[in-house]
């Protein structure tokens, strides 16, 4: 069932309005000398999906959620743009598809969904994530000795060389985060049966030279999943600006791993843990960060018993607390989040007979039923909501 | 025809049309030799001008019940797999990984190749490891024929699955030019090699057959690459075919009467391949070795009037997959597969008055084992243990009818080693038990001499493999409430192949055969791997299918010299799936259409032949976004004899050189974009290729 959403009020804790820009960059993953460009009239608030059938060679698909009435355009990209396992990140108004099987990079119109540009990352390279810096991509690629650079408007392609972070030579980075002129960048250090063999590692990038400034352990081993920057207003308490990124040494032993914290700034360092696996029951499959009103972090949370589980929850950033239920029942199986710019969280949910996207809008589910995308929901970081 | 049956068709004269088929069914391997009619033991039958394709089947397709396509090695190329061979027929399509000696499957009738069961001289092979068994590593010419059940399948094959069953056959006893001694060599493009040499002779009632056979290739085709971008035209490339060589060895020996209901054999079997990956994640170092050896015996006797054939039969197969820079995506891997299975059947048969019937008795026990030869993982071992029983009747209604019911009961038990490692280590897993039952009716009717009418109807199981129950304690969660996939098929069709000549304007038209059937198939509970949160996957029951259609086979010789045969298939797919975004749309990689035709021009042993295989289009996925482009492969060749006993044979596979195609645009946004051929996209088939061979009959 589809319905009409009442028409957005002010949040209950309105912060300055200064926090409107920062909501805008909130889920960019950008930086460098072209920044978001305001419109005059800002467009309506969106979110678009990418997910394949992780089948290779097989066409995914783009979707894209009008949430004032709600309602789902499939397909709205060329086939061709999305693949089989697809991550998307949005960057000012492109969107990034890291198509992880097909090895390559697609640029999109985030308003037009035309596809711009696509950017091969190698054969059999797996690229995981990318973080853009003017005209250049990296991109983390588990196959390779560390991250791709890729040049927009050529074929360039060159590699830093991370590959002094593991004895094997592939370090398996996962994810990229432009922070002002840095990229981040996670490691997961994997031995060749995909077994982490020692914690986690940070390497960062100076955007311009490619040089490697300095590296960093996380706390955990196995990063598994992508990078999220929490709000700068969140500095007094020492998380504002840093990036989070879940880690996961064990998918059986939940005692282990958590939502670990890397500070970003002059000092970049490894700053702990958000909140543990232990306490989330789960691992955190995808996180998104909501700036306006309360500032929380929201979480889709997996885990397996007899089947595969997921379901959505919160971390208040400012009191650190992570809350006391989980938002979604337990009849869906979410594997992805987006919070949109006017605070309503989109959720992918995997169920088989019903799976699409649900709307959450302060605890309460605003859909009656998952709204289908044209194929079953999988990545676990293939939505993104903006405006 | 045994002698049971014989009898019977003395003493029935009134229904003598009706137990022709009959006692051609109780024949449950049909004589090697090809045409219903065998040779008298010690008689040389020198063929002159043999019937094209399904012609040379008449007395088999007018008078067996299911619909049976019989494939023959010297109407392919020398170096065709029987996963090539079945491509051609009506009915059937093969997807293969790519080139010579890759890893090809079979579907029937739009049905996933799980459901097609596959047998080696009446023998099933192990399907505990795996849903279904590569095809592409059997060399056609190892084999005297292979017999495709596209519909039901003889009570004694066993339980076969909606897509029909395929057996391969060991030729015994002479050649069919009644040759004793057979030896071939050949060489072509990409490397491609094969040497062969058969022995077959009749010893005093006793039927013999030694074949020892090489066959190899390096593979290194060169192929489109779109490099990943396939909305970027500016780095296409043309690469070369990397780490797809592979050596393969088979030794069969085999001993029996002519009607094959005793005797026994032994086929060894030993393949080295490279494992190139795909387009997109190429493989340099992956590899496969596989050793199998497969030994079976049988025997009759009699009780009363009850006449009985028996069988055993044992199978040991040994793969090591090795892929040292995980480059196939799973990991480093070096693992070691060990399958053992064993088993037991006997069949007892009993006529009264025009009708028959049959009982039968099978036990099966596999057990498959996964190592891992570093210690990184835990062994995996399960066992499957399986007693079935059969009942089936042969009615003679009339002079002409003959109507067939039939119902098979299986019981299985599997059951997975507990995990030696981690927070469930040595927890018990329980067994997992099956009652399955396979009830089955056809019926056919002998409308006149030349002229049958068939159907048939019934249900059929696949089990769930042991990896989807129990996972591989690795990347794939398991499954143990998993249902087994069923299916309900039903076909109906006539078959007109006069004996006579025929006079036409064009000139003498003889050895006719038109084949004509409609089939339609429902599968339920399909079972997929499904990816989930953690890179895991853990199979799903996910919905069933529903496929439709019809085929056509028509074979003729014109002038006594040109022979001609052709297949066509139409296909129609649903998917009945729990998944919205899949219900009601096509099945991927199942065309509307196929086609698949032959020339042959042969004057006394020169022969020059065509063929062309088309396909129109179809979808990829199961979501219907991207399409296959329809495409048409044309081969052709020519066979010269030489002196004392020598011939030479050219054969040209995709003659027009075809090794890219273009995905047509489905919408407005889409442009059209360039791919490899492929039967599965990312694995590249080659381009034109050649192919040289010699032999020698004695």
């Amino acid at each position: 069932m589809i319905r009409a959403l009442p028409g957005r009020s002010a949040p209950p804790l309105v912060l300055t309005a200064g926090l409107a820009a920062l909501a805008a960059a909130c889920g960019d993953n950008l930086a460098g000398p072209d920044g978001p460009v305001a419109d005059a009239a800002p467009p309506e608030v969106r979110a678009v999906i990418a997910a394949g059938t992780f089948m290779q060679g097989q066409a995914g698909v783009l979707s894209a959620l009008e949430l004032d009435p709600l309602r789902v355009s499939r397909r709205v990209a060329s086939s061709g743009a999305v693949g089989s396992d697809p991550v998307l990140r949005r960057a000012g108004r492109e969107l990034f598809v890291v198509n992880r099987t097909e090895n390559n990079v697609t640029i999109l119109d985030a308003a037009t969904f035309a596809v711009k540009e696509q950017l091969a990352t190698g054969a059999g390279s797996n690229p995981q994530d990318v973080a853009a810096f003017g005209d250049e991509l990296f991109v983390p690629a588990l196959a390779s000795a560390g991250v791709i650079v890729l040049t927009r408007g050529s074929g360039a392609r060159q590699v830093i060389d991370l590959s002094a972070l593991d004895p094997d030579g592939q370090p398996n980075c996962v994810s990229a985060y432009a922070v002002g002129g840095a990229i981040y960048v996670a490691c997961g250090l994997l031995d060749p049966m995909f077994v982490p063999h020692g914690p986690g590692q940070i390497a960062v990038i100076d955007a311009a030279t490619h040089a490697v400034t300095t590296t960093f352990p996380l706390e955990n081993k196995n990063p598994f999943g992508l990078f999220e920057q929490l709000p700068a207003q969140l500095s007094d308490n020492a998380f504002g600006g840093d990036l989070v990124i879940p880690t996961v040494p064990s998918f059986s032993d939940l005692s282990t791993g958590c939502v670990e914290r890397v500070q970003t700034g002059a000092a970049p360092k490894a700053a702990g843990c958000v909140v543990s696996n232990q306490a989330l029951g789960g691992f955190a499959a995808r996180l998104d960060v909501q700036v306006q009103g309360s500032l929380l972090l929201w979480l889709v949370v997996s885990w397996y018993d007899a089947a595969p589980r997921g379901n959505l929850q919160g971390f208040d950033l400012l009191t650190q607390k992570l809350w006391p239920a989980p938002v979604s029942p337990p009849s869906q199986l979410l594997v992805d989040l987006a919070v949109c710019p006017n605070n309503l969280v989109v959720v992918a949910d995997q169920t088989m007979a019903a799976n699409g996207l649900r709307v959450y809008d302060d605890l309460i589910e605003q859909t009656t039923a998952a709204m289908a995308i044209g194929l079953r929901p999988g990545s676990s970081h293939g939505l993104a909501c903006y405006q | 025809m045994n002698q049971a049956a014989a009898a019977l068709l003395i003493s029935c004269a009134s229904c003598a049309l009706a137990v022709t088929g009959a006692a051609a069914a109780w024949a449950d391997d049909a004589p090697a030799t090809g045409d219903g009619d065998a040779p008298a033991p010690g008689e040389i039958i020198v063929i002159e001008g043999r019937a094209p394709g399904a012609a040379r089947d008449r007395e088999r397709a007018l008078g067996e019940a299911p619909f049976l396509t019989v494939l023959h090695p010297d109407e392919h190329p020398a170096t065709a797999s029987v996963a090539d061979a079945l491509g051609t027929a009506a009915g059937a399509q093969t997807r293969s990984l790519g080139g010579l000696g890759a890893y090809a499957s079979v579907s029937v009738r739009g049905q996933a190749p799980g459901h097609t069961a596959v047998l080696i001289d009446g023998v099933p092979l192990a399907r505990l490891a795996e849903v279904t068994t590569d095809l592409g590593r059997y060399a056609l010419d190892a084999f005297g024929e292979v017999e495709l059940y596209r519909g039901a399948v003889p009570i004694e094959l066993g339980g076969a699955g909606a897509g029909g069953a395929v057996n391969l056959v060991t030729r015994l006893g002479r050649g069919e030019r009644g040759e004793r001694l057979r030896a071939s060599i050949g060489a072509g493009s990409y490397g491609a090699r094969h040497a062969r040499l058969r022995y077959g002779d009749d010893h005093g009632g006793v039927l013999s057959s030694v074949m020892l056979g090489y066959q190899g290739a390096s593979g290194d085709y060169t192929y489109f690459t779109d490099s990943g971008t396939p909305l970027n035209p500016d780095d296409d490339d043309t690469l070369v075919r990397a780490n797809n060589h592979f050596d393969q060895l088979e030794l069969a020996a085999r001993a029996g009467s002519p009607d094959r209901a005793r005797g026994g054999g032994l086929r060894l079997t030993w393949k080295r391949q490279g494992l190139p990956g795909s387009i997109a994640q190429p493989a340099q170092d992956a590899s496969l070795a596989t050793a199998g050896a497969l030994a079976d015996a049988r025997a009759t006797s009699r009780l009363g009037a009850a006449a009985a054939r028996h069988q055993g039969y044992a199978l040991v197969e040994r793969q090591v997959l090795r892929d040292p820079a995980g480059e196939l995506g799973l990991g480093a891997q070096d693992r070691g597969y060990l399958t053992l299975a064993a088993g037991a059947s006997t069949v007892w048969a009993i006529a009264r008055g025009c009708h028959r019937g049959t009982a039968g008795l099978e036990l099966r026990g596999e057990r498959f084992r996964d190592a891992d030869r570093g210690g990184a993982r835990a062994t995996l071992v399960g066992t499957r243990a399986a007693g079935a029983a059969s009942l089936a009747a042969e009615l003679a209604l009339g002079a002409a009818i003959v109507v067939s019911p039939a119902v098979r009961l299986e019981v299985v038990r599997t059951a997975p080693t507990p995990v030696a490692e981690g927070p469930d280590a040595l927890a018990a897993v329980p067994p997992r038990w099956d009652a399955l039952g396979s009830p089955r009716l056809t019926a056919r009717a002998r409308l006149a001499a030349d002229l049958a009418v068939k159907g048939s109807a019934g249900r059929y199981v696949r089990l769930p493999t042991l990896l989807e129950l129990f996972g591989d304690r690795g990347t794939i969660h398991g499954s143990p409430g998993l249902l087994p996939e069923r299916g309900t098929s039903a076909d109906t069709g006539l078959v007109w192949a006069p004996a006579r000549a025929r006079r036409t304007a064009a000139g003498e038209l003889d050895q006719i055969l038109v084949e004509a059937a409609a089939f339609a198939t429902r599968a339920a509970d399909t079972i997929a791997l499904i990816s989930t949160a953690g890179f895991a996957a853990r199979a799903e029951n996910i919905g069933g299918t529903q496929t439709y259609g019809g085929e056509l086979v028509l074979a003729a010789r014109l002038w006594r010299t040109l022979a001609v045969t052709a297949s066509y298939t139409r296909l129609v797919t649903e998917q009945r799936a729990l998944d919205a975004n899949f219900a009601g749309k096509a099945l991927p990689r199942t065309p509307g259409h196929l086609a698949y035709a032959r020339a042959e021009l042969a004057r006394r042993r020169f022969a020059l032949w065509a063929d062309a295989a088309l396909q129109s289009t179809a979808y990829l996925d199961p979501a219907n976004f991207q399409r296959v482009p329809a495409r048409a492969l044309v081969g052709a060749g020519a066979r010269v004899p030489l002196a004392a006993g020598f011939a030479a044979a050219l054969a040209v596979s995709n003659l027009t050189g075809v090794r890219v195609v273009t995905i047509p645009p489905d919408r407005p946004i889409d442009a059209p974009t360039p791919t490899a051929l492929a039967d599965l996209a990312g694995f590249p088939l080659p381009g034109r290729s050649f192919y040289l061979s010699l032999d020698w009959t004695h």
